[in-house]
């Protein structure tokens, strides 16, 4: 079975926090 | 206080510490339950500590959240669970993206449907640059492999 990524996990993040901090 | 726990938050998920991460996310939430950063944060911890039956109940449960247009993290869910079908309805709401093209890539090959993952990761492939351009190419190549 050929290596497949899984890329779309990366693109998953946290809101900009930068007003919170 | 509040701003605090975001600073340390913000600093763990850079350091992609989310097991960390969550338990100051649930102090916030304990502070204020209807904040959405916090609330947001709680499904991205979720999802990289893959919870996603978790997550996709508090994105559809939460009064604050079931509000809010989370289509790829939904998607993403939907995905992780094998509901592939559900998945491409959730992403047809969602604004055109690299980001959703990237997922409804990864869906069509869980699909076995190669063509039509190796077509857009070929469109993916000449239009992007990020930090996953070696990782894609290895996906194109296993779709392409696959297809032939
Ligand atoms: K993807």
């Amino acid at each position: 079975k050929p290596t497949f990524f899984d890329i779309s996990l990366n693109h998953i993040e946290f809101p900009d926090l930068g007003e919170r901090v | 206080t509040v701003e605090q726990l975001f600073t340390q938050i913000r600093k763990l998920g850079q350091d992609g510490l989310h097991h960390k991460a969550l338990p100051l996310v649930i102090e916030v939430l304990k502070k204020n339950p209807k904040d959405l950063d916090a609330l947001k944060c709680k499904i991205v911890c979720l999802l990289k500590l893959d919870k996603c039956k978790e997550a996709y109940h508090t994105m559809t449960t939460d009064k604050e959240l079931s509000k809010l247009p989370m289509w790829h993290e939904r998607a993403y869910c939907l995905y992780r669970q094998n509901k592939l079908e559900e998945a491409i309805t959730e992403l047809n709401n969602a604004e055109p993206s690299p980001k959703v093209d990237e997922l409804l890539a990864q869906i069509y090959y869980k699909l076995e449907n190669y063509e039509e993952a190796a077509s857009i990761y070929k469109t993916l492939v000449k239009n992007t640059m990020d930090s996953y351009t070696n990782e894609r190419e290895t996906n194109l190549a296993a779709a392409l492999a696959s297809s032939s």
